[in-house]
């Protein structure tokens, strides 16, 4: 009897805790989605926009006249002729939507507990826009509102650009309403943002300005071409300072600044790519051909004014080489694993990585003066764009200015008292004013934000361009080996959608994009 | 369980049932019997028993059901059998993280269905064995023919879905066939003993649905898209990549100034990458201690993508790139959009492609070397896998030592020659880029050596 009393208990146990004891399916080895939180997520995917602008940059550099190809490499293909090929600069969207993922999640993670994690939420909905708005720059249409959804959608239908450039324009009001009512919460249980905000290290005033700041791009792009429901901005304002990304980047296997681990040194001290040089055409509006820049040009490249430059599509055994280092770090120490701490493009492993220029705030804010767009004095407003990017190049990578950056902007203008490209009052009539704000634009963000400057070209056709038969390098960045058949500037209008979209994807992918003639929306 | 009945009637049948863990409580437990009877006539039948011909014969059939789960490695350094695959991973070292003390995680790239379930495999098949003349011709037929469900495959899916792979169950997948050998004996003496036969197999696999909110699954594929893929109402797997836009009758369609063919936006099917004949012959012949044996294969009906054929046209090392002496050339069998007529076209005889050259010419650029179709041959093949030799030294000279009881020296030669079809340029098309434990085959790259010839020697003593 006991023997049986002893089994049946047995049984009732095992009967009782089974349910329990096989439901293992909880992960101990990995954290997993359940597990969790926006700190977790929103250092690293703050990092990864980092990297993911990087990529741009290389694009928007290469395409949009910066760079050349350097002596001693061959095989350049696509990158002179422009007959892009889908898998070319591919990884531009791959990379957006891996580092979107993410920003996704802290949203998700973020809306069941509001307003606490309203700073979260918000800081995460403006880098989604920034996202965004770099896809929409370089694919016009691509799928936004069934973006992101994994299994619930696994063919997602691409949206019209207008569409998400008004979508974006809301979503950042909305990041704005949330960021503010959670400023107003007074009871302590807002969670800050601390040593997560890699950026702005939890000021979110500086956030509600970097959400102007995206949102007047968007409309200065996309006024004409599309409706926005507000065109009104947070009294916050624009950025007036330079937004870094430094989660504490250092000369280290995989935690460089990326344009560093790309141009400058590998973290062992070894050479990074080699295969560009400055471009001819660049290289002009600091040597006096078209623009007489010298220290800016001192900051910018290494050994001016006898920097190696090429016109891009030249091949020839005399083409410059790139040196160990790169044009674009102009340090005087050239061994690997020391250089850095410098002024310049490339400052050093451990600088902070930009992803937009006080100097492009300023000269947005000017355009949309000119254009009656908002309120300002657009003189002013270009002249601190220009003061912007010298103190902007004259910092080293802790952040401290060394130079000044006022007074030698004032020699600047002095050096070139003809040129309306440089002294606004001389520009006559919108358009010139419109000119010289976006060469201005063009030659801050050299090498830094290159996909910005792209864009603009497109968007405005300046830096003023003539392709003549036998192409001056100084006229024209396009490539002497272009194949544009009937654009009279040779240049590619944009590149293709990634293999990827049309082998998973293929319903909905658009059809007959063409490098040569496809355009963005908003461009001419 | 086993019952059989007078030595000639035999059935057996088996039933299991699993239970997964790595599975969502309600997907976890299936069950899967099997059973197959066989009956041998020689045995049964008196008439045949005695018969001097008919040595043996015996019919089988068979039904089964099996069940697998298939999530996870088993193999390899870490195996982790699948645990945890159900719930989304964040991993901690993304973007160079973690920078001192300060952690950063990501989501993870692979997205795995919730409702995942367990692979089944039902199945039946026939046939009988039978052999003469003392068993101097002995063969067997089987007919076979399968169905799986819910395979499980690892796909790749958009990068707009946030994820790079997805792993579900796909619809249902067949396969059905006929394997028959055949050995015979022609001389067979105290000296001698000759046996030539081989073995044929028909395969016929297809997929049949796949789920509704995919058109097909990836199972290996290059970053421009082409590779190996499950399609519906398509062989499994079938090569998919893109190709020229042609007319209704298959001629390549060019721009009637340029003379370039314009390459397709979507990818398309083009030929499946599974053998549906394969047969080997094999003879062997022994004389006293002597012993000599050869095996051929051949394999045929199916095609094969050589993607090194891309990167050497690249460089200007392919045979391809100089069929036209590098000059400007007319795209054979092309045609041209007749501008009166809309919907007809002309045949091109005139309109030339003005470089012919590569490095920003025509073999250089997307549009020859993206066109998956310009690489994918026929992956016919004869191989003459093995000729082996052996010699059994004689017990008589083996009774000289005393220890030694048994010798036999031996020489064999391996992958001694292989013939391809006329047009694979380019390698030995068994060879996989996906690697040995991908479904995705058809595939062939820069990644595997040239084929090798093999040549050994074994000495093997017994004491």
């Amino acid at each position: 009897m006991k023997k049986l009393s002893i089994i049946l208990m047995g049984m009732i146990l095992l009967g009782s805790s089974c349910k329990k004891y096989l439901d293992i399916n909880t992960n101990p080895n990995t954290a997993t989605l359940t597990t969790a939180t926006p700190e977790l997520i929103m250092p690293q995917v703050l990092t990864g926009m980092a990297n993911v602008v990087n990529t741009y940059n290389s694009y928007g550099s290469q395409l949009g006249g910066y760079g050349a190809n350097a002596g001693g490499y061959g095989g350049f293909g696509t990158a002179i002729s422009y007959n892009f090929a889908s898998s070319d600069y591919q990884n531009n969207w791959t990379a957006s939507y891996d580092n979107l993922e993410d920003f996704q999640t802290v949203i998700n993670l973020s809306a069941p507990k509001m307003p606490a994690y309203g700073y979260f939420s918000g800081a995460a909905k403006i880098m989604k826009a920034y996202g965004f708005q770099l896809l929409v720059d370089a694919y016009n249409n691509i799928p936004y509102s069934e973006a992101l959804q994994g299994a619930d959608k696994l063919t997602p239908v691409y949206t019209d650009a207008t569409k998400i450039y008004a979508g974006l324009a809301s979503l950042l009001d909305t990041a704005i309403k949330e960021i503010n009512t959670a400023q107003g919460v007074t009871n302590g249980t807002v969670i800050p943002m601390t040593t997560q905000d890699v950026i702005f290290k939890g000021d979110m005033n500086k956030w509600k300005q970097f959400a102007n700041t995206i949102k007047l791009r968007l409309i200065v792009r996309g006024t004409g071409k599309t409706t926005f429901a507000n065109t009104t901005f947070d009294p916050a304002g624009f950025l007036s300072t330079d937004v870094l990304i430094n989660p504490g980047f250092t000369r280290d296997n995989g935690r460089q600044n990326p344009a560093w681990n790309n141009w400058g040194y590998a973290y062992t001290g070894g050479d990074a790519t080699k295969s560009w040089v400055p471009s001819t055409f660049i290289f002009g509006f600091y040597d006096g051909h078209k623009i007489l820049d010298t220290l800016r040009g001192k900051a910018t490249y290494y050994q001016f004014p006898n920097t190696g430059t090429n016109q891009l599509g030249h091949e020839s055994v005399d083409n410059p080489k790139c040196p160990p280092g790169s044009y674009w770090y102009i340090g005087t120490t050239r061994a690997g694993t020391s250089a850095g701490n410098s002024k310049g493009i490339l400052k050093g492993p451990n600088a902070g990585f930009p992803i937009m220029l006080a100097a492009e705030s300023y000269f947005l804010q000017s355009e949309a003066a000119v254009r009656g767009i908002v309120n300002g004095d657009a003189k002013a407003l270009f002249n601190s764009g220009i003061v912007a990017s010298y103190n902007y190049l004259y910092q080293l990578p802790d952040g401290s200015v060394s130079g000044n950056p006022t007074a030698d902007v004032t020699k600047y203008q002095a050096d070139n008292p003809s040129n309306y490209l440089v002294n606004f009052s001389l520009a006559s009539g919108a358009s010139q004013q419109v000119e010289a704000i976006i060469t201005q634009k063009y030659i801050a963000l050299n090498w830094i934000n290159g996909q910005e400057s792209w864009n603009e070209y497109r968007r405005t056709g300046y830096p003023a361009t003539t392709y003549a038969a036998v192409p001056d390098p100084h006229q024209t960045f396009a490539s002497t080996v272009s194949e544009q058949p009937s654009r009279p500037d040779k240049l590619p209008t944009r590149i293709l959608y990634p293999p990827t979209e049309g082998s998973y994807n293929p319903t909905n992918v658009p059809k007959n994009i063409s490098p040569f003639t496809s355009l963005i929306f908003w461009a001419k | 369980m086993r019952i059989g009945y007078k030595g000639f009637l035999f059935l057996h049948g088996t039933g299991r049932n699993d239970w997964v863990s790595i599975l969502a409580p309600k997907n976890r437990s299936f069950f899967y019997p099997s059973a197959d009877l066989s009956f041998i006539a020689t045995e049964a039948i008196s008439l045949l028993k005695e018969s001097h011909t008919i040595s043996y014969l015996k019919f089988r059939g068979g039904w089964s059901k099996v069940g697998q789960v298939n999530l996870g490695n088993s193999t390899g350094t870490t195996p982790d059998y699948g645990a945890y695959y159900l719930d989304p991973t964040i991993s901690p070292n993304a973007n160079g993280f973690p920078y001192g003390s300060l952690a950063g995680y990501t989501v993870d790239n692979t997205l795995v269905s919730k409702s995942l379930k367990p692979e089944i495999t039902k199945g039946y098949e026939a046939g009988f064995d039978l052999n003469l003349f003392k068993d101097r011709f002995v063969s067997n037929i089987t007919w076979y023919s399968t169905k799986t469900n819910n395979q499980t495959v690892n796909t790749s899916v958009t990068n707009s879905t946030g994820f790079a792979s997805l792993r579900t169950n796909t619809g249902q997948t067949q396969s059905q066939g006929i394997e028959v050998t055949a050995h015979v004996t022609p001389f067979r003496t105290a000296d001698w003993n000759v046996t030539v036969g081989g073995n044929y197999t028909y395969l016929d696999n297809k997929v049949n649905s796949i789920s509704a909110s995919l058109p097909y699954l990836s199972l290996s594929q290059y970053t421009n898209g082409a590779g190996s893929y499950a399609i519906a109402g398509y062989a499994f797997p079938t090569i998919q990549g893109y190709d020229y836009i042609r007319d209704p009758s298959g001629h390549v369609i060019v721009d009637h100034n340029t003379g370039l063919p314009t390459k397709t936006s979507t990818i398309v099917a083009l030929g499946s990458a599974q053998a549906k004949n394969r047969l080997s012959l094999d003879a062997s012949v022994t004389f006293r201690h002597f012993h000599f044996s050869t095996l051929f294969e051949y394999r045929g009906g199916y095609k094969v993508y050589n993607s090194m054929g891309t990167e050497l046209d690249w460089a200007g090392t392919g045979y391809r790139t100089a069929v036209y002496n590098r000059k400007s050339f007319i795209f054979p069998n092309s045609v041209y959009a007749d501008p009166n007529k809309a919907g007809a076209y002309i045949k091109n005889t005139t309109v030339s492609i003005a470089n012919g050259n590569g490095n920003n010419g025509f073999w250089t650029d997307d549009i020859n070397r993206g066109v998956t179709s310009n690489y994918v041959t026929s992956g016919n093949f004869w191989k003459l896998r093995e000729v082996a030799f052996s010699y059994d030294v004689p017990k008589s000279v083996l009774q000289k030592t005393k220890a030694i009881k048994g010798a036999t020296i031996s020489v064999q030669a391996r992958n001694l020659f292989v013939w391809l079809a006329k047009d694979n340029l380019y390698t030995d098309p068994e060879y996989s880029d996906a690697g040995n434990d991908s479904n995705g085959i058809g595939l062939t790259g820069l990644s595997e050596t040239p084929p090798s010839r093999f040549y050994g020697a074994t000495i093997s003593i017994v004491f």
